[in-house]
């Protein structure tokens, strides 16, 4: 039964499509091989000596006249090139299949991501600025979905020398942490870690009005959000989560679809973000300071709804301040970063249903072994402020969270075959809890068009334990494939 | 008086390899290095960088640009590369700043996270991405690294596309002062005419030539001999790398500000001095 199922769900209409365009595609990369082939056997009849090179040659023109780059030997050069204000459009074709490994509770359905994606995207320049355009279209097989992802809508601007502008639909990075964030408050999306999609997709992209301004070495960003984007956490569509109604976790496919079940925060007077950095070079090390107005951005709140009888999460008011130093010591990198959380909300901690202020710090070092492995380890420690007052307020029947919650990641690299093969292990442990994730994968560039990433995603810790992240995840293990070709 | 007249003849006839001596090998090692990474004050090459894997007979293909500002000839360097292909890694961004004596200052760029990636400037002789080249053989091994010596003068034959081109050229041999894990011995062919290194040959510990380069296609740009087509073989591995120069796209004394070469830039390429 269970394989009749899933057998229907791999031979969908567009997986067959997927499919036949991978064929016609790998014999069309044959064809090109052949003719290289046939021409380099000819020229060994007549003069072995040449061969290879006209072997490298004939595949050379092959690669050019498709791109029509490098020509003309002998016509003048510009110093400006014609193509320069050319619109061209970019993207990618990709299939991904996610599966559930052993048996959940809460889940009978073995696919956690299936997911076609057409990726379009294109960019213009101009003297003083441009504009940048990224679209998806997804069809999302588990939230039985069509949607169009804007990934990049944006303006860019440089009004005066020492300002550049971005305006509209973008991502936002900044912090030295390796998936680990304390002053990058810009939106995540955690379903597309867990569910091992690329890593790009971990960062939402969010309407905001970037500005950075340049004073000699230093340098200030301003990243205005008018409007709130909260992370993307997992809901009950793909993942078994905590239900503090239930008390337990469970499933629910009400909210396939939906970004979080937490309370909008429209009704709120203000609910825009303001985040800044200000950052300069001392030696070798970069430094930044940091600040953020905003929420959180998971949902940290509960609140009683007294005529539902329900708890309903929200996200409650947060300020962030912090710093950051990154760069080169002996002969890796060195990176530390600090933020002290300020629940607005719930200042003095005493509101056991609001997430405490609370002061993270972590402290990173990477290093490359050889030229094809690389090493990087992270401690990261979280301390609950004002922690009496929490546990005096605690409700009997709450567990109780620790004062302090250590963490510690580990990242292993490895390349091989001209950087075509990468292989990546991401440990992520809580010694206190046991509370874990395992995230690896392998990915092979094949040639100019094809890439193809596997790999899976292992949780573990106790589901029932307050200050556990993954242990509601633990019967979510999954196995994930992914193919792409690039245009 | 006759014997005046034959000692001032011989003495005439001595001055041309007189003057051919006084070059030390140090010298043309120093001009060679020159000629290869120090054209005009700044520069600009716009470069497709053909990857073949082991056996394969169609290569993966990277297309960039690289800017370059001479801080001081021979010395402190800075470059900026911009991606243009795959499209996956399009406007990737990696920023170099090339000390001689201290680590290099390198930050990678990628714009699908809006990540900045400090990387560590110490390890030269690591590939540059995923080629057979190395980030020194892109930015250049410095001629103080090296003893050099030289060990003749060759006629090297070379064939290109249609014809093939006899060098004259100084064979070189160069030895790091300071042990290295990789490179034992460098051999180098010098074109006597422009200093463009025309063959070099790395070799290792076990006496080995693990990489082998060869220039094609020397003309000149600008007015600077600029290598269009160079190939990088690993005949231990059985790869090989092919470096072309897009000529409508490359030059020198651009006028590029040394400011371009800053963390800015990084986000927001200097698209008018790239095209």
């Amino acid at each position: 039964m269970q394989f009749e199922r899933n057998r229907r769900i791999f031979f969908l209409p567009s997986h067959i499509l997927m499919i036949l365009f991978l064929i016609v595609f790998l014999l069309a990369g044959q064809g090109q091989g052949r003719t290289v082939l046939a021409a380099s056997e000819m020229a060994d009849s007549s003069s072995p000596e040449t061969s290879a090179a006209d072997a490298e040659e004939n595949s050379e023109e092959n690669v050019f006249d498709d791109e029509n780059v490098f020509d003309a030997e002998d016509e003048e050069i510009s110093v400006s090139g014609n193509d320069s204000n050319a619109i061209v459009f970019n993207g990618f074709l990709e299939t991904e299949r996610g599966a559930r490994v052993g048996e959940s509770e809460n889940h009978k359905e073995t696919w956690l991501l299936a997911n076609q994606r057409v990726r379009l995207k294109t960019s213009g320049n101009t003297e003083k600025g441009g504009f940048d355009l990224k679209l998806d279209f997804v069809k999302d097989d588990i939230t039985r979905q069509m949607e169009v992802d804007i990934r990049e809508a944006r303006l860019r601007y440089s009004p005066a020398d020492w300002m550049d502008l971005s305006i509209g639909r973008q991502v936002s990075t900044w912090g030295v942490g390796d998936l680990i964030f304390i002053n990058d408050l810009f939106p995540k999306n955690w379903i597309n870690l867990l569910t091992g999609r690329d890593i790009e997709s971990l960062k939402d992209a969010s309407d905001v009005l970037r500005m950075t301004s340049y004073f000699g070495s230093w340098s200030w960003d301003l990243v205005w959000t008018p409007e709130f984007d909260p992370d993307t956490t997992p809901t009950g569509c793909r993942f078994s989560v905590f239900d503090p109604n239930l008390g337990r976790t469970r499933s629910n496919s009400d909210s396939c679809g939906k970004n979080s079940p937490a309370e909008e925060q429209n009704n709120k007077d203000e609910n825009g973000e303001i985040a800044m950095r200000l950052k300069t070079r001392w030696g070798s090390q970069e430094l930044a300071i940091y600040g953020y107005n905003g929420f959180w951005k998971n949902p940290k709140g509960l609140r009683f709804l007294p005529e539902q009888g329900l708890f309903k999460p929200f996200y409650p008011r947060l300020g962030v301040y912090g710093f950051s130093s990154e760069g080169q010591l002996g002969d890796g990198i060195v990176f530390f970063e600090t933020g002290l959380y300020r629940s607005f909300e719930d200042e003095d901690g005493k509101d056991p249903l609001i997430e405490n202020s609370s002061l993270r710090m972590m402290f990173g070092y990477r290093y490359m072994l050889n030229a094809n492995l690389t090493l990087s380890g992270q401690g990261m420690s979280e301390k609950m402020m004002n922690y009496t007052n929490y546990k005096d307020n605690l409700h009997p029947d709450q567990s109780a969270k620790d004062e302090v919650r250590n963490t510690v990641t580990l990242r292993l690299v490895k390349t091989a075959q001209q950087d075509t093969l990468r292989i990546s292990f991401f440990v992520y442990h809580r010694p206190q809890h046991r509370d874990d994730y395992l995230r690896y994968w392998v990915n092979k560039r094949l040639d100019d068009h094809f890439d193809i990433t596997a790999g899976g995603n292992l949780f573990s810790g106790h589901s029932d334990y307050a200050d556990s992240e993954f242990g509601m995840l633990r019967e979510d293990d999954n196995v994930f494939i992914r193919m792409k070709y690039i245009f | 008086m006759k014997t005046t007249f034959s000692i001032l003849i011989a003495f005439l006839l001595l001055i041309p390899s007189f003057a051919a001596a006084e070059e030390s090998a140090d010298e043309i090692m120093k001009k060679a290095h020159l000629s290869s990474y120090y054209s005009g004050d700044d520069g600009r090459s716009n470069m497709a960088m053909l990857v073949y894997a082991k056996g394969a007979k169609k290569p993966l293909k990277k297309i960039f640009s690289m800017l370059k500002i001479d801080l001081e000839e021979g010395g402190q360097q800075k470059f900026f590369i911009y991606f243009q292909s795959p499209a996956d890694i399009k406007k990737t961004t990696f920023l170099v700043h090339k000390k001689v004596d201290e680590d290099d200052y390198r930050r990678l760029y990628l714009p699908a996270s809006d990540k900045v990636i400090p990387i560590a400037g110490s390890r030269k002789q690591d590939p540059f991405m995923g080629s057979d080249y190395s980030y020194e053989d892109i930015s250049g091994r410095h001629f103080n690294k090296d003893h050099h010596k030289k060990i003749g003068e060759e006629a090297l034959t070379v064939k290109e596309k249609n014809k093939s081109i006899t060098y004259q050229t100084f064979a070189m041999e160069s030895v790091p002062k300071i042990k290295e894990e990789k490179i034992a011995k460098i051999r180098s062919w010098i074109d006597k005419k422009t200093y463009t290194p025309i063959r070099v040959e790395f070799i290792n510990h076990d006496g080995k030539v693990y990489k082998r380069y060869q220039s094609y296609q020397i003309q000149k740009i600008d007015g600077f001999p600029t290598i269009m087509r160079r190939v990088m073989e690993s005949p231990l591995d059985d790869t090989r790398t092919i470096i072309l120069l897009n000529p409508k796209k490359t030059g020198y004394n651009l006028g590029v500000p040394e400011d371009l070469f800053s963390d800015r830039s990084l986000k927001n390429p200097p698209m008018k001095y790239l095209n």
